[in-house]
């Protein structure tokens, strides 16, 4: 401790050399800085005291319903969008701001003037609704003028901007709205022309696919089956045949309706020649019968050996009955075959389709539940458009009461500047600067105060020091010195002191000169 | 002899009227004071070195400034007693700088106005009381010439002479004082070449027989300052010791450590600090445990 009030001193001896310069520097900003303050014009503000009632009866009811505007956002956000732009150029035309500054740069100035002057605030530790008003001007009047113009707008703004709000929400639902709609058409169409495309293969029509198949393929086996049948005849009649011989004379096995018929009817001709001549009708009849039989059998006879039959054709009744029947068989195989390749085909094409079936379910699905999002998605947007509209209307009704506690004050005594205290200050940062000037200088010309800091500084032996003689002139001029600037150092403070008494009239004489200065 | 006759009237007509205090502690530069010593011859001169004689009166030199006060004085002489001590041990050959001329000491200092005169005397002064040794001041500021001021020399033989005059020798201008141990030796009459015959070849010679001549002789030289002078440095490097005066508080930094480079380093230099005052514990700082008393002890 005692090493640091020890360098203190030696800093303050060192720094008293340029005690006067320091003196200077001090009365230099002291003076200047005085002047400056005596230049500074007069502002007073003016105050105003709102309160923003929220509470309306319809509130409660419209809760659940809509969407209910947060009032005191809109009430902050209307405090930000105040001191925008717009409004303070609004504010400034219509209390006759304006009429200040002439030029665009002067224009500027007071717009930012304004925007650094304008305070709308809450007491955050009072009601949370209540709002403070002020402007600051050097014209009292002017001043309360602006407060009440600001009062007007915030009231306006806060009405309108909630309902303009609302319009721009509406405004886009409806736009959101038919962009949905149009695309909700698309898709519907989409899921219209697919399902016409496919027809008969949607999923709840497949069932009847697959009965199809299945009775197709059922049918496939019973043409099958009747086919093997066939082929069976087919061979056993082959198999007759071929014991058969081709003459009359062998034992017919199997005869053919017609030659059944064409013998009984010849034994009947028989029995009746014997009683009657060729004359009788029934004689005459009979033996046109036999002859249409006969005809119908060599019909069939040449129809076999047209349709192929081992080309055998024989007057052997029971062969060309067999003959007969077997070319019958061979119909009814032909018959079979072309109705098997028709149901493979069905099948194959009925396999084909199915296959693609889960496709087109797939699809299905897709198609349809894109169009249903879009469908519940317009439908839910539909819903907003109406809440909003609802709520719209809703506040129309619902009154943001306002009511002025405080109207604006037009204020009688400065608010600012407070001269002495920036006199004080001045004086202050006279005196410290000075001190400040001298201790700089000291340490920019250093010199040699005691023995430690010389060895430091030279890094040779100090043999050691030598005291100050105190003798009675050098204790005198010491003296003198100290008084001297004591005495100019409270100069100083009594030049503070008549400034602060007489700080009307320096105000005055000042900015007399300021504007005289400025005339020129 | 006129002058002699309106030295002793001025100092009896001083010391009559130094009745108040206020003439006693009147501090006047070092040009204003006149002959104010007495000036004479004495029958009894030491052996064989000079015939010539001066009176210190040390009221006269207490109101030039160049004495403490008495209310000072123990306190200022047990300074000195300090100071001197590593200076004399090392031109008795003690230390780490011993050289032959460690018994050629000047007194130097980086401006003027430093207290370089003051230093020189009191230092002599003190050690004038060694038991072993006795001292030579050598005015060798031959431009402003203090020493041979204060003491009523002006007009006598001295330094210059000596260096002109290649037929006299060191006893030729040598005067002896009423004060036991001290001799003075003037600067001499002024010469425009003064500078050079500092620098000069028979300097150096000089120097070395003054050195020579007594082993317990201690040669002190007042010099011109540092920086205002060509010769300080000259002169400096053909000393054995070198003592730089610095007034506290006011001498600046700069002009000490530009005045320190136009030395050789090395020389044993060492500072004394003149004029210091101040400070809550600087009493008992300066009195013990005073680390920078020894020559060897650079901490």
């Amino acid at each position: 401790m005692n090493q640091v009030i020890e360098e203190f001193v030696t800093v303050l001896h060192g720094a008293w050399r340029f005690r006067w310069m320091a003196f200077l520097v001090s009365v230099l900003i002291c003076v200047v800085g005085w002047v400056v303050v005596f230049g500074l014009v007069d502002r007073y503000r003016s105050n105003a005291t709102v309160f923003v009632d929220t509470n309306s009866s319809l509130r409660p009811l419209l809760d659940d319903l809509t969407v209910a505007p947060d009032v005191m956002r809109q009430v902050d956000l209307v405090r930000q969008a105040l001191g925008g732009r717009p409004q303070l150029e609004r504010v400034a035309r219509e209390t006759g701001l304006y009429l200040r500054a002439g030029t665009t740069i002067e224009t500027e100035r007071l717009l930012a003037r304004m925007n650094n002057d304008v305070s709308i605030t809450t007491n955050p530790r009072r009601e949370r609704n209540l709002f403070e008003i002020s402007f600051i001007d050097q014209d009292p009047k002017m001043a309360q003028t602006v407060v009440q113009t600001l009062l007007n707008l915030f009231v306006e703004d806060s009405l309108g901007a909630n309902k303009q709000g609302t319009q721009q929400a509406q405004k886009f639902l409806r736009d959101q709205l038919a962009l949905l709609e149009s695309e909700l058409i698309k898709s519907e169409q989409e899921l219209a022309n697919f399902k016409k495309a496919n027809v008969g293969r949607m999923p709840g029509e497949t069932g009847s696919y697959f009965d199809r198949l299945q009775s197709e393929m059922t049918a496939l086996e019973n043409i099958e089956g009747d086919m093997r049948l066939a082929e069976k005849r087919k061979a056993a009649l082959q198999d007759q045949l071929a014991g058969e011989n081709t003459s009359l004379d062998g034992n017919a096995a199997l005869q053919t309706e017609v030659d059944v018929q064409i013998a009984e009817n010849r034994r009947r001709l028989a029995d009746l020649q014997l009683r009657f001549t060729d004359m009788h009708p029934d004689v005459i009849a009979l033996k046109s019968t036999i002859e249409q039989l006969e005809e119908q059998k060599k019909n069939e006879l040449t129809q076999l050996s047209q349709s192929g039959v081992a080309g055998m054709v024989s007057d052997n009744p029971v062969f060309q009955s067999i003959q007969i029947e077997l070319s019958k068989v061979n119909v009814e195989i032909a018959t079979l075959s072309e109705k098997r390749s028709t149901s493979i085909r069905k099948i194959g094409e009925l396999r084909g389709l199915i296959d693609i079936l889960p496709e087109i379910e797939a699809e299905l699905t897709r198609l349809t539940r894109d169009y249903d999002v879009k469908h519940s998605q317009y439908q839910a947007l539909l819903q907003r458009l109406e809440v909003a509209e609802l709520s719209e209307s809703a506040e129309e009704n619902e009154n943001i009461r306002f009511k002025i506690i405080d109207p604006p004050s037009l204020p009688d005594k400065p608010s600012e500047p407070n001269r002495r205290l920036l006199l004080a200050i001045i004086l202050l940062v006279g005196l410290g600067g000075g001190g400040a000037f001298s201790i700089l200088a000291n340490q920019l010309k250093p010199v040699f105060s005691d023995i430690r800091q010389t060895r430091r500084v030279l890094g040779l032996p100090v043999l050691g020091s030598v005291s100050v003689m105190e003798t009675r002139e050098r204790k005198i001029r010491r003296a003198g010195q100290i008084s001297s600037f004591v005495f100019g150092i409270s100069t100083l403070f009594v030049l503070f002191v008549v400034l602060v008494l007489f700080e009307d009239a320096g105000t005055e004489f000042i900015q007399r000169i300021f504007s005289g200065i400025r005339g020129i | 002899m006129s002058k002699i006759q309106d030295a002793l009237k001025k100092l009896q007509s001083a010391k009559s009227g130094a009745g108040g205090r206020g003439e006693e502690d009147r501090i006047r530069t070092v040009e204003q004071v006149g002959a104010i010593v007495e000036i004479g011859t004495d029958p009894n001169s030491f052996a064989g070195m000079s015939d010539r004689f001066v009176a210190v009166d040390r009221d006269s030199l207490r109101m030039a400034g160049l004495l403490a006060p008495e209310a000072q004085q123990t306190e200022i002489g047990n300074q000195y007693r300090l100071i001197k001590r590593p200076l004399l041990n090392l031109a008795r050959g003690k230390g780490a700088h011993v050289s032959a001329d460690s018994n050629l000491i000047v007194v130097a200092s980086a401006l003027s106005g430093d207290g370089k005169t003051f230093t020189a005397i009191n230092l002599a002064l003190s050690i004038a009381l060694e038991k072993d040794n006795n001292v030579l001041l050598v005015d060798a500021d031959v431009p402003k010439r203090h020493i041979s001021s204060v003491f009523g020399l002006k007009g006598e033989r001295g330094l210059i002479d000596l260096l002109k005059n290649k037929s006299l020798g060191p006893q030729d201008v040598i005067m002896e004082t009423d004060v036991p141990g001290l001799r003075i030796l003037p600067a001499g009459e002024p010469d425009e070449f003064a500078t050079e015959l500092l620098a000069s070849q028979r300097m150096r010679t000089v120097a070395r027989k003054l050195s020579d001549d007594d082993p317990n002789r201690i040669i002190i030289f007042d010099s011109p300052p540092l920086l205002a002078t060509s010769e300080a440095p000259v002169l400096a490097s053909l000393m054995g010791q070198i003592v730089i005066v610095i007034k506290a508080n006011h001498t600046p930094q700069r002009a000490v450590i530009e005045a320190y480079e136009k030395l050789e380093r090395e020389k044993a230099i060492n500072i004394v600090l003149n004029q210091a005052g101040g400070g809550l514990t600087y009493g008992y700082y300066g009195y013990y445990g005073n680390p920078g008393t020894y020559p060897n002890d650079n901490s």
